[in-house]
């Protein structure tokens, strides 16, 4: 067990270490970020205090140095167009992300597991045929096609709901309904296919021969033992979440990180995209890191081997 | 070799039937929906390599008298313009084509790209083991790790955007998904009877290896190959919907959607005409993915 959670953690770290190096050599493949952003025909004077005042007269291993340990001081330097603090700028940003995450999760657990329950206990009739139709239109509609059509619908025609950014959790609503909908697609076909396969083991049988009552058959034996391949698939999912994220709050310009890292690629801000890369990059890593631990942790048969 | 053994492995009847094709053969084991997916994939083909020819106008040519007008059925509508016009009075009809070509040879050729990668560095993982096997999956979970959107914003940003740049990245993509699994396959076939009387009669490497080994991992690349084109075609628009894709005025689905996001509130079928060709386009792959899958009864895990 021991040896499992060290190798994790030690892939996880190492995957990390490729991430940053990989960043930082990348942004500079392209040359001076200076020549580019200040103004042609600018006196070669000016220029070199603005080289110099973002660190980029140094050689590549020596601002390789300043960029690691600034990582570890939190110091990453200044944004190209807003002359201020990186890490300032993603404090910022960071509150209406992770509330956008949860809202996101929130609804896809509440709104998928009933669904998913319902659609395996009426998989005969047409309420179950509808949700897995619904579930795999969830899963197949690309992210920002189900933006579009929900601003047009609940922004444009209904006038319901505020079609872009961040102000009231109002604004947050459409963004994490589409942040959510694939999660939900597949808690939805999860959980139903777990309860399925529950539902024709043999110790169900036993429970309903003994004359346990229907709703105690589902809810005591099956939900139970269905849990387990769910919170699995929720795992899996909130690190697609993250990654997913910049997409849609590009769309939506919720001022979360995600928008933040898209306009800073649009615009070359590095020292703005690289940290917001190895950020959503640490989110990721460090989320499917906490799940493999906790699934071990609720499922006493998952084997640990050494592979 | 092979020769001497095949006709004892397989019995004498279905010699005859493993001279028809594979599709042939497929088409003919397809219930109904299975049949309609794969006819509606093939006019989406057929679509794809005539639709510019077939195309009214020029995609880019613009005509400032016939400005936002919507598609036919609605006020203003023009009939020279069935599926209207956009901001700059561009024919949306001619640009879906173009788009749609466009975005399927990207999608296409990335795709064809990962998976030459991604198979490659998996026979190599699965067949030589050692160091160098556990190396590449040492990539491939660091591949898993991040995602490939923030990549893509890399490269993007380092390169500009351009057809290469996007193509290139579209190819960089996804080639862990082989690696994975035509590795577990590799290890799989390389463990059957067959391969090992081929090691112990000294055929060469490259022999084992092509005529043994990656005829048996075949429909499994097949399979993942279909169930990754759809989200290669996403990943495109998602690209070129961002900014991120190719430089305007050229169309793809994606762009198309990304700039017409900006009318939604006066013009929403700019931005509709074109999600909703790629929704379609990416569906029906995926659903094809999924029937294939079962059909060649291939497990993915």
């Amino acid at each position: 067990m021991l040896d499992f959670l060290a190798r994790r953690i030690f892939g996880a770290a190492a995957t990390l270490l490729v991430v940053v190096t990989a960043v930082f050599f990348a942004t500079r493949l392209s040359g001076n970020a200076m020549d580019y952003l200040l103004p042609p025909g600018i006196d070669p004077e000016t220029q070199a205090a603005m080289v110099a005042r973002f660190g980029l007269d140094q050689p590549l291993l020596v601002q390789f140095g300043n960029f690691i340990a600034g990582l570890f001081q939190g110091d990453m330097g200044l944004s190209l167009y807003e002359r201020r603090p990186v890490t300032a700028i993603y404090a910022e940003r960071l509150p209406n992300t992770l509330e956008l995450f949860f809202y996101a999760l929130v609804l896809s657990v509440v709104v998928g597991l009933p669904l998913g329950v319902a659609a395996a206990l009426q998989r005969k009739n047409a309420i179950g045929a509808a949700i897995m139709g619904v579930a795999f239109l969830g899963y197949a509609t690309p992210n920002f096609v189900l933006a579009i059509v929900m601003i047009l619908v609940f922004s444009f025609k209904l006038h319901w709901l505020p079609s872009s950014g961040s102000a009231t959790p109002l604004h947050l609503l459409m963004p994490a309904i589409v942040l959510a909908a694939p999660m939900l697609a597949e808690i939805i076909r999860f959980s139903r296919n777990a309860l399925l396969d529950v539902m024709s083991q043999d110790y169900l049988r036993t429970a309903r021969a003994k004359g346990l009552p229907e709703h105690l058959v589902i809810g005591k034996h099956a939900l139970r033992n269905a849990a387990i391949p769910v919170v699995t698939v929720i795992g899996l999912q909130v690190a697609g979440m993250v990654a997913r994220c910049v997409l849609v709050e590009a769309v939506f310009a919720t001022k979360g990180i995600g928008d933040l890292v898209v306009f800073a690629a649009i615009g070359r801000d590095y020292p703005v995209l690289q940290f917001g890369v190895i950020l959503i990059a640490t989110l990721v890593v460090t989320v499917s890191l906490v799940v493999d631990l906790l699934y071990v942790l609720i499922d006493p048969r998952v084997k640990v081997t050494a592979s | 070799m092979t020769d001497l053994v095949s006709p004892v492995t397989h019995p004498k009847g279905r010699s005859t039937q493993r001279r028809s094709t594979g599709f042939a053969r497929l088409w003919q084991r397809a219930d109904r929906p299975a049949r309609l997916y794969l006819s509606l994939f093939a006019v989406v083909l057929l679509v794809t390599l005539v639709g510019p020819l077939l195309a009214p106008f020029h995609p880019d040519e613009q005509s400032l008298l016939a400005r936002l007008r919507p598609p036919v059925g609605f006020d203003r509508a023009m009939p020279a313009h069935p599926l209207g016009t956009d901001q700059l009075g561009r024919d949306l009809l001619s640009r879906t084509l173009h788009g749609l070509q466009l975005t399927m040879l990207i999608a296409l050729v990335g795709s064809l790209i990962s998976l030459v990668i991604g198979v490659t560095l998996g026979v190599i993982a699965g067949y030589a083991r050692g160091r160098l096997g556990s190396a590449i999956m040492a990539l491939v979970d660091i591949q898993i790790a991040v995602p490939f959107t923030l990549i893509a914003l890399l490269v993007v940003a380092v390169f500009g955007n351009s057809l290469p740049v996007l193509i290139a990245v579209i190819g960089v993509s996804g080639w862990e998904v082989y690696a994975r699994i035509v590795r577990a396959q590799v290890l799989s076939v390389s463990r059957q009877p067959f391969v090992e009387a081929a090691i112990a009669a000294g055929a060469p490497h490259g022999r084992i290896l092509f005529k043994h080994v990656l005829p048996n991992v075949a429909s499994a690349i097949i399979v993942v190959w279909t169930m990754t084109f759809s989200a290669v075609i996403l990943l495109e628009s998602s690209l070129s919907f961002l900014g991120l894709g190719v430089q305007p005025p050229t169309a793809t689905l994606g762009s198309m959607v990304g700039l017409g996001r900006d009318y939604l509130a006066s013009s929403p079928w700019i931005a509709v005409v074109p999600s909703l060709v790629i929704m379609f386009v990416s569906l029906l792959v995926l659903l094809i993915g999924d029937w294939l899958r079962d059909a060649l009864d291939v497990k993915l895990k």
